[in-house]
Formats: structure tokens, C-alpha cells, sequence
């Protein structure tokens, strides 16, 4: 058989990911020495701890008490619990505890809800933590001295799930490790473009320059760290400081929020899909949009390939059944036919290769982010995850994006 | 970040062209290596040959069929097998110039086996049945190959059914401007793959049936 079209799309992809590879491990080595590299607080400011809160009875309470245990003086620490129009009994929650300041409005969305805390707050640092994430003590000491560096505008905590405890949760223990790790690579080019609402502190002045979250934004903190690198402020990655956060138990629900996650990308590059005339260098510009509209156009030539080889297939084996009857071979005969070849050829070595180069990654993650949740996997259990993580988990990512791609066209933009 | 980029791509295309390179050897060598042993197969398909020059020549009959018959039926054994490894080979193979010559060179052995085993079976009064299925060795569309693919597996089939000292297959490409080829689809008036011609006198154009086709063979399912 010849060199096909479908044979040259698999190799282009194997370049890409070889590529991709290629750059997160050549960062990985220059910069492994500074992974946890903490620089010195000169002095200590007050810092502003914003919640929001919808619906978030059960859950508010834990993270309420992580706050509480943070090791940051009292003094200079404000606690505003918004709550954004709940129906539970969020706002008694919160009453419980003295030291919260609770703003009550009506429901308007995440983003709404931290603009409206972000107003009241006295502090010139913004803390965002979400209602089912649960810092660290010494979170805030290993993030604030980060903005002792001239331009940081942002600084975020390393995101690790929550106990998990299902296996979805186990495979998304892996996921957040990489990507806790790939962020902080990221920040070595100053490319990170994303500030979780997890825990991300924001200098005030830096988010009222830019105008606060924008409230239109299903992923207001995607888009706003576009802002950010667009005005050339600088986001920083702590490895140092945690926060533990509530991770989808079902398939069902990972899917939502993982739609709702690609949803907020898209909506955020059609918003910025100006920055690619910005006047100043900016890395929106020069690496974070072409870097995820490529990633975009990777994963839908992907899956179309992808579509076309089953399509292809079903086809054939449609007309196998129809015509296996008609020469006369039973079923079991007709499984003959499908008989798989292994002969090593160049699918074969670029496969390995991939397949290699991404446990490899993952293992860099890994050992990086040394999440003990990850790492105390027993060897066995944690190569099989491992195995499901990279053949099949990151798989299903093309999939999510299609079905947002389709939710975008027909405007059903919503959680 | 220039330098990054410029040292990731100068290691990406590095990785590539030695993975291209790999796979260009790998399957060079297999070409080489199957080359090599159709080389071998037209040999031991002239000593055949040779074997039944010797016998005319000396005009003796002594042993002749014991001596030729069991030699030539494991010449074509061989011969298919190799044919198959050919077929395996040629599935996977993406950066070799390809097995076209090797392909016209195994055809043009199977040929030579069959008038052989015609020979053998009129001098040596052997009964098994001759199979010739015309195939294209390029076919038009994934339809084609799925008709093709299904109709050699029936033929298979039919060789297990019947006992391979009773069914001789012969898998011949027709698209491969092979004279010998051109002059059999002509005397056979044969304008379609797959085909199929049995002992010489029965022609099944288009997808056949195996059981269809056992009547006209000397298979007998009883015995």
C-alpha cells in the first residue's frame, strides 16, 4: 500500500506532538533548579479573599475553615463571602463565621459575583477561591512574595483534586498534576493563560485597569488572564502553595464542566481575536492565541480523520457482512479477514514514539508536582491509570470540543 | 523563546527523519528479503522444470510421478506461502518503492506451476483441481478490495474444506501487464475481478459462492 492522505495526517500529528514535547521537556530542563524557587516577602499586605457562592451549602463550610487556618496575620486578611443569589442556606453558612463579610446579591453569575466583592474589598490584593476549594495553610505565604517582581498582576496556587477517591477522580489526579506542572513551565515563557478560580491572587490595580471580570464570560478566569498578558502584566505559577478543590465524580459531570471549560476558551478567543493586530508585543499575541486556536484546528482535523477511518471501516464492514453470505463464509470465517498484521513499519515506530514521549511527559509531571495522591499510587494500579490516562482519557478531549464547537454555533452558551 | 522554538524544532525534525529513516530501512530490508527469496522459489521452480526436462530427454518413466508430483506441489505450497508474506508485507509498507517487480516475478513462477501441474495431472493421472482467481493487485476503489479480500477468503475456505492435496490455487494478478496474464483473460473472455477459472474449462466471473464452485472441482466432501 501506498503513502495515502491519512498517512501523511499521522505523521504531521506525530510532528506536532513530537514538537510539542520537544518544548515543554526543553523547559523542564532549563528550568527544573527554579520549580520551587521562593522569592522573599518584604513586607505584608492586606490581601482580600473573595468567595463566591451559589448554591454552595455544603461545601462552603470546608472552605471557610482552610481559610481560617491560613497562615496570613488576621489583620491583614479579608474574608467576603458573596453570595450570589442562593436558594440553600448558603448565607447562614456563612453567617457562622464572624470574621466573614457577606455581600448578598441577586444572581448574576460567577464573574458578577467576584466584581461585586472585588468593589468592596479594601485590600489591594484580590484572592479568588472558589466555595469547594480548600487552600493550603501556607498558601498565601508562598504566593504573595510573588508579587514582589516588577508587572506580576496575577499569581496562582498549583490545583490538586480533592481526595479523589472515584476512578474518573484518580485519572483527573493525574490531569491536574500535568497541569499544574505544564502552567508552571508555561510561566518561564510568560505564557500562562490561565488563572483558576481555584486560588489565583490578582493585584487590584491590575484588575481595575483592565476593568474586572467580565461578566458575559463563562470562564471569567480564562479570559481574564488574556487581559492581563494583553496590558503585559506578568502571571506567575507556585508549585509551593495548594489548594485542593472538588473534582467531578461521574463521567456525566466531568463532561459539563470540561464543555464548559472549552466553551469559555472559545468565547475568550473570539473575544481576543483582535490581539492578533495589538500594536504592543504581547504573549496573547505571539504565543497564547495561535497556540490554542492551533491546538483547535489540531484536534478537529484530528477527530474528522478520525470520524473518516471509522466511517471507512464501518462501510467495509457492512459490505463484508453482505457479501460474506454470498460466498458462502460464516461468521467465524469472516473474522479471518480482520486478522491484524504486526509487522513494525513507520506507524508502528511514530506510534511508540508518541505513545513513549507521552508517558514520559506525564512522568515529568508527576515527579515535578510530587502530589502525594499520585505518587503513593501503588506501582501496578498507577501504571494501568497511567496507561488509561495517555491511550484513553486525553482522547475524549476532541470530543468535548466538538460538542462545544456545536453549542457555540447554536449560541447555547450557559453552565 | 526563538531559541526554544528553533532547539524543539531542530529536535523534532531530527527525531522525524531518523524515525523516516527507520522505517524506509525496515522496510527496504523487507523487500530485499522477500526479493531474495522469490529468487530462491524461481530456482527451485527451474530445477522443477528441469526435473521434468531430464525425464522427457531420457524418455523414462520410472518414478517420474512419485519423483515430480510431490516436488512440485511443495514447490507451489511454498510458492503460496510466499505469496502470502508478499501480501502481508506489501499491506504495511508505506515508504518502499514497492513490490510491484516482485509481484510480476512470484506471478510469473505461479504460472510456470500450473502448466506444470496441468502436465502432471494428465501424465501422472493425479485428480486434484486447479484454481486460477484473477484479482487486481490495485484496485479501484475499497469496494473492489472488499470484494476481492472476501472472495480469496472464500477460496480459502474452499482449499480447507476440500484438502490441499485436492484444491491447487493459483492467485493471479490481472492488472499487472503480464502477457501470459492478457492471453488467459482473453481465451477466457474474462472482463471482470474477481474471477475464477477451474481445471481449465470453468469460468465464475464476478463473486462466486464456494460451494457453487464445488461441483465443477474433483473435491469430494464424502470422502
Amino acid at each position: 500500500m501506498a503513502f495515502s492522505p491519512i498517512d501523511g495526517i499521522y505523521l504531521t500529528y506525530s510532528t506536532i506532538g513530537i514538537f510539542i514535547f520537544s518544548v515543554f521537556v526543553l523547559l523542564h530542563l532549563q528550568n527544573k533548579s527554579k520549580f520551587y524557587d521562593q522569592p522573599k516577602l518584604k513586607y505584608t499586605p492586606l490581601v482580600s479573599i473573595i468567595v463566591p457562592a451559589w448554591n454552595e451549602e455544603n461545601v462552603l463550610s470546608g472552605t471557610l475553615d482552610s481559610i481560617n487556618k491560613l497562615n496570613w496575620p488576621r489583620d491583614k486578611l479579608e474574608v467576603i463571602v458573596v453570595n450570589d443569589g442562593s436558594t440553600d442556606k448558603t448565607s447562614e453558612v456563612a453567617k457562622r463565621y464572624g470574621w466573614v463579610k457577606l455581600i448578598e446579591k441577586e444572581n448574576g453569575g460567577k464573574a458578577s459575583a467576584l466584581n461585586a466583592g472585588i468593589k468592596k474589598a479594601q485590600g489591594g490584593f484580590i484572592a479568588c477561591i472558589d466555595s469547594d476549594s480548600y487552600p493550603e495553610p501556607d498558601a498565601l505565604k508562598y504566593l504573595m512574595p510573588h508579587f514582589e517582581e516588577d508587572g506580576v498582576g496575577a499569581v496562582v496556587a498549583t490545583i490538586l483534586p480533592k481526595s479523589p477517591k472515584t476512578f474518573i477522580q484518580k485519572l483527573q489526579a493525574i490531569e491536574y498534576t500535568v497541569i499544574a506542572w505544564n502552567r508552571k513551565l508555561l510561566q518561564f515563557i510568560d505564557a500562562i493563560y490561565v488563572t483558576p478560580g481555584a486560588l489565583a491572587i490578582y493585584r487590584k490595580d491590575a484588575l481595575e485597569k483592565i476593568g474586572n471580570f467580565d461578566e458575559k464570560c463563562i470562564t471569567e478566569d480564562i479570559e481574564i488572564t488574556w487581559r492581563l498578558q494583553r496590558a503585559r502584566y506578568k502571571v506567575r505559577a507556585s508549585l509551593n502553595a495548594r489548594v485542593y478543590t472538588d473534582v467531578p465524580k461521574t463521567l456525566r459531570v466531568w463532561w459539563k464542566q470540561r464543555l464548559r471549560w472549552h466553551l469559555g476558551g472559545e468565547q475568550t478567543i473570539l473575544k481576543h481575536r483582535g490581539a492578533f493586530f495589538d500594536k504592543n508585543k504581547n504573549k496573547v499575541k505571539t504565543f497564547i492565541a495561535p497556540y490554542q486556536i492551533s491546538s483547535y484546528i489540531v484536534s478537529i482535523l484530528g477527530i474528522s480523520t478520525g470520524f473518516y477511518i471509522f466511517a471507512r471501516l464501518m462501510y467495509r464492514l457492512i459490505l463484508f457482512g453482505s457479501l460474506a453470505s454470498k460466498v458462502g463464509l460464516t461468521f467465524k470465517e469472516q473474522t479471518k479477514l480482520f486478522a491484524p498484521v504486526f509487522l513494525p513499519n513507520i506507524f508502528l515506530i511514530f506510534g511508540l514514539l508518541i505513545f513513549t514521549t507521552s508517558i514520559i511527559f506525564t512522568k515529568l509531571a508527576t515527579s515535578s508536582v510530587k502530589y502525594e495522591q499520585v505518587s503513593t499510587f501503588s506501582s501496578i494500579k498507577y501504571a494501568i491509570r497511567l496507561l488509561i490516562y495517555v491511550s484513553l482519557y486525553v482522547m475524549i478531549f476532541p470530543f468535548v470540543l466538538i460538542h462545544s464547537l456545536w453549542r457555540l454555533a447554536i449560541r447555547r452558551i450557559d453552565w | 523563546m526563538k531559541k526554544l522554538i528553533l532547539t524543539a524544532a531542530t529536535i523534532t525534525a531530527t527525531v522525524v527523519l531518523l524515525g523516516l529513516l527507520m522505517g524506509y530501512w525496515m522496510e527496504n530490508r523487507r523487500v530485499s528479503s522477500i526479493s531474495k527469496e522469490i529468487e530462491d522459489l524461481s530456482i527451485q521452480n527451474n530445477d522443477a522444470l528441469l526435473q521434468m526436462a531430464y525425464f522427457e530427454t531420457f524418455q523414462t518413466k520410472e518414478n517420474f510421478c512419485e519423483s515430480v508430483v510431490p516436488t512440485t506441489i511443495d514447490l507451489l505450497r511454498n510458492a503460496i506461502d510466499k505469496g502470502m508474506k508478499l501480501e502481508r508485507y506489501e499491506t504495511i509498507n508505506r515508504l518502499a518503492p514497492g513490490y510491484i517487480l516482485e509481484k510480476k516475478k512470484y506471478a510469473t513462477i505461479l504460472l510456470r506451476l500450473w502448466f506444470n501441474v496441468i502436465q502432471l495431472r494428465e501424465i501422472c493421472d493425479e485428480n486434484y483441481s486447479t484454481i486460477i482467481y484473477l484479482y487486481n493487485h490495485d484496485p479501484i476503489n475499497g469496494a473492489e478490495k472488499t470484494r476481492q479480500d472476501i472472495q480469496s477468503r472464500a477460496l480459502l475456505e474452499l482449499e480447507h474444506v476440500c484438502g490441499k492435496e485436492k484444491i491447487l490455487l493459483f492467485a493471479l494478478p490481472s492488472d499487472l501487464e503480464l502477457t501470459t496474464i492478457t492471453l488467459l483473460k482473453k481465451q477466457y473472455n474474462i472482463t471482470q475481478v474477481p474471477s475464477i477459472i477451474i481445471n481449465e474449462k470453468y469460468v465464475f466471473k464476478g463473486i462466486t459462492n464456494y460451494n457453487e464452485i464445488i461441483p465443477y472441482t474433483n473435491c469430494d466432501l464424502n470422502g
